[in-house]
């Protein structure tokens, strides 16, 4: 009799495995795609969770998987060879990476403005970056940050780099302005690392990079390789789509985004991040309004300062590195 | 003379298979039509060591000097710990379980918190040196010394030898080809400590420009610096192995 019920059982199962086999080869296909995050997740990925956890993925027939990558360094040299499909990563090194034969393009404008940015003590009481004139500056080790501080510090009338003593702290970037082992850092996010300093109790003064003397640029965009886009426009299409829903949620409340985001990766502090998508809201956004657009005029603007530095060759084209075509429209 | 062409001869084998693989690498890449940024051909790691020499050379020695700094400190420091030990039961109990321990702790965690602590320089990075290659140095030299037959120690300790007299004339030559096989162990781990140390936070070395080259898709300037990286840690364990037998003939002798 057991055995009746285990064989009957079997069978029923098989059936349904046909079944479903069947069901799956058919129309309506599931695309798998990988997207790797630019750093851990943060208040910046709210959009995605948001996208996941309401089904807008599934609803545009994508299963998603959102990767934290173990080297951030790496996303664009993963996505362009199709480890990732997509990846979220900075404007500046889209063009660094293009310059060097990686053929990585951006279909969305996620962060509408630089978050790098200059951070002093506030009790520094230094007002404008020429208060640090024979101070000494942490930064990240990323070359273009330097041109970025020799921008900042020209334009409130310093020579420039000659003028501070520079410090690699790699991402000791909040402890080595709290340590007073230098006097300021550029680097760090005005969304995240500023709050994270005020939580601990060492309130900063913000110098946006843009307000002195860096052109202004979307310090996240979304990415993916020339080729995948070449072979796969609609499955980009629909992620794109998708991924703008769940931003245009998070737009309308940020919270309830921090509170999906704290159910995927509960160890993030909701201290610092529900305080940076406070802020985020307004830099998901254009002029209009619109989330995700793209500007020639911003490429192009941010490439020129590049090349003008000798950060960039001369033939990268700022127009080939991005398009508008996926965002969308409204 | 003879010696000089047996060794040659015993090095024929990896030397073939080095170059073998590295022919491979090239062809490899050549026929895959595979990109600069993702693995550059071993002829584009050549170029690069030529082409920016001037470079890298000013980077190496920094790292050197990092790595036979701390080395040097971790082998005075780790064969004083080890002696101490030796000599002394309380010593024993006492430090034994602090050097294995100190080996559990995760230097890549430790690493940037020292730059916080004592500031950017070469400082940091040779304390992280010291830290990774002083415990092959006990850990040999500890075993040597207690390597002695027991019925040496009891036979002079009737003939009235002291402690002191048994680790000098006994305890301290047989530890002797422990504590090189701790050196050429130190040494290889040291060029990582090094690599590790300026990982993390520096402005100067090898570590500082493959970190600095990778964001900026130099994939060849990485893999150079590589070379350059193993190139050394071959150089100075064979330093320490012609150094070994210059210093202890007799143990040579006795392996053959």
């Amino acid at each position: 009799m057991k055995n009746l019920v285990g064989t009957s059982s079997a069978l029923v199962a098989l059936i349904f495995l046909t079944v479903s086999l069947v069901s799956c080869s058919s129309e309506n296909t599931v695309n798998r795609v990988k997207i790797a995050l630019d750093w851990f997740p943060n208040a910046n990925h709210i959009g995605l969770y948001i996208a996941e956890e309401k089904g807008y993925f599934s609803a545009e027939n994508l299963n998603v998987e959102i990767r934290t990558p173990s080297d951030p360094s790496t996303v664009l040299q993963t996505v362009a060879s199709g480890r990732d499909h997509f990846g979220m990563y900075y404007q500046p090194e889209v063009l660094i990476a293009r310059g060097e034969g990686v053929p990585v393009i951006s279909v969305l404008g996620m962060v509408q403005h630089p978050l790098n940015s200059m951070m002093v003590l506030e009790s520094s009481g230094f007002k404008t970056p020429s208060a640090l004139k024979n101070k000494k500056v942490g930064y990240p080790g990323i070359p273009w940050n330097e041109d970025a501080l020799a921008s900042m510090l020209q334009a409130d009338g310093l020579r420039g780099l000659e003028d501070v003593e520079l410090v690699n702290v790699g991402w000791e970037l909040g402890s080595s302005l709290m340590s007073q082992n230098v006097d300021a850092i550029i680097g760090a996010y005005f969304t995240h690392e500023s709050i994270s300093l005020e939580n601990e109790g060492y309130p900063v003064t913000v110098f946006r990079m843009e307000n002195w003397g860096v052109p202004d640029y979307y310090e996240l965009v979304l990415v993916t390789s020339e080729q995948y886009l070449a072979e796969n426009p609609e499955i980009v299409e629909r992620f794109v789509r998708a991924v703008s829903r769940g931003y245009q949620d998070a737009i309308k409340d940020p919270q309830a985004g921090v509170d999906i985001l704290k159910k995927h990766s509960p160890e993030i502090d909701e201290n610092i991040d529900r305080l940076g998508a406070a802020l985020l809201k307004e830099l998901w956004q254009d002029e209009k309004g619109a989330f995700g657009k793209q500007t020639l005029k911003k490429w192009k603007n941010f490439a020129d300062w590049m090349q003008d530095k000798n950060l960039l060759p001369k033939s990268v084209n700022a127009e080939d590195a991005f398009t508008n075509k996926y965002s969308l429209k409204e | 003379m003879r010696n000089f062409w047996q060794l040659i001869i015993e090095w024929i084998p990896a030397f073939v298979i080095v170059i073998s693989l590295i022919f491979a690498w090239e062809i490899g890449v050549w026929i895959w039509d595979v990109p600069d940024w993702l693995l550059p051909p071993p002829s584009a790691i050549g170029y690069t060591l030529y082409d920016r020499a001037d470079l890298l050379a000013g980077h190496t020695i920094v790292t050197l000097e990092e790595v036979i700094i701390g080395f040097l400190i971790a082998v005075s420091f780790g064969f004083l710990l080890a002696s101490c030990i030796v000599l002394s039961n309380m010593m024993e109990k006492a430090l034994y379980p602090i050097v294995i321990a100190s080996q559990t702790v995760p230097i890549i965690v430790i690493a940037p918190m020292l730059l916080v602590w004592i500031g950017y320089g070469l400082a940091p990075k040779i304390i992280v040196v010291a830290l990774i290659s002083f415990f092959p140095v006990v850990v040999n030299t500890v075993d040597g010394m207690k390597s002695v037959d027991p019925d040496l120690l009891r036979l002079m300790k009737t003939m009235g030898a002291s402690k002191l007299s048994f680790y000098l004339k006994i305890q301290l030559p047989t530890s002797m080809p422990y504590l090189f096989s701790g050196l050429r162990v130190a040494i290889a781990v040291s060029v990582i400590g090094a690599v590790i140390g300026e990982w993390v936070g520096s402005s100067q070395g090898l570590g500082y420009l493959m970190i600095r080259s990778k964001p900026q898709f130099q994939t060849e300037l990485v893999f150079a610096s590589i070379a350059i990286l193993s190139t050394m840690g071959v150089v100075l364990f064979a330093s320490i192995v012609i150094l070994e037998r210059l210093a202890l003939p007799w143990h040579r002798g006795q392996k053959q």
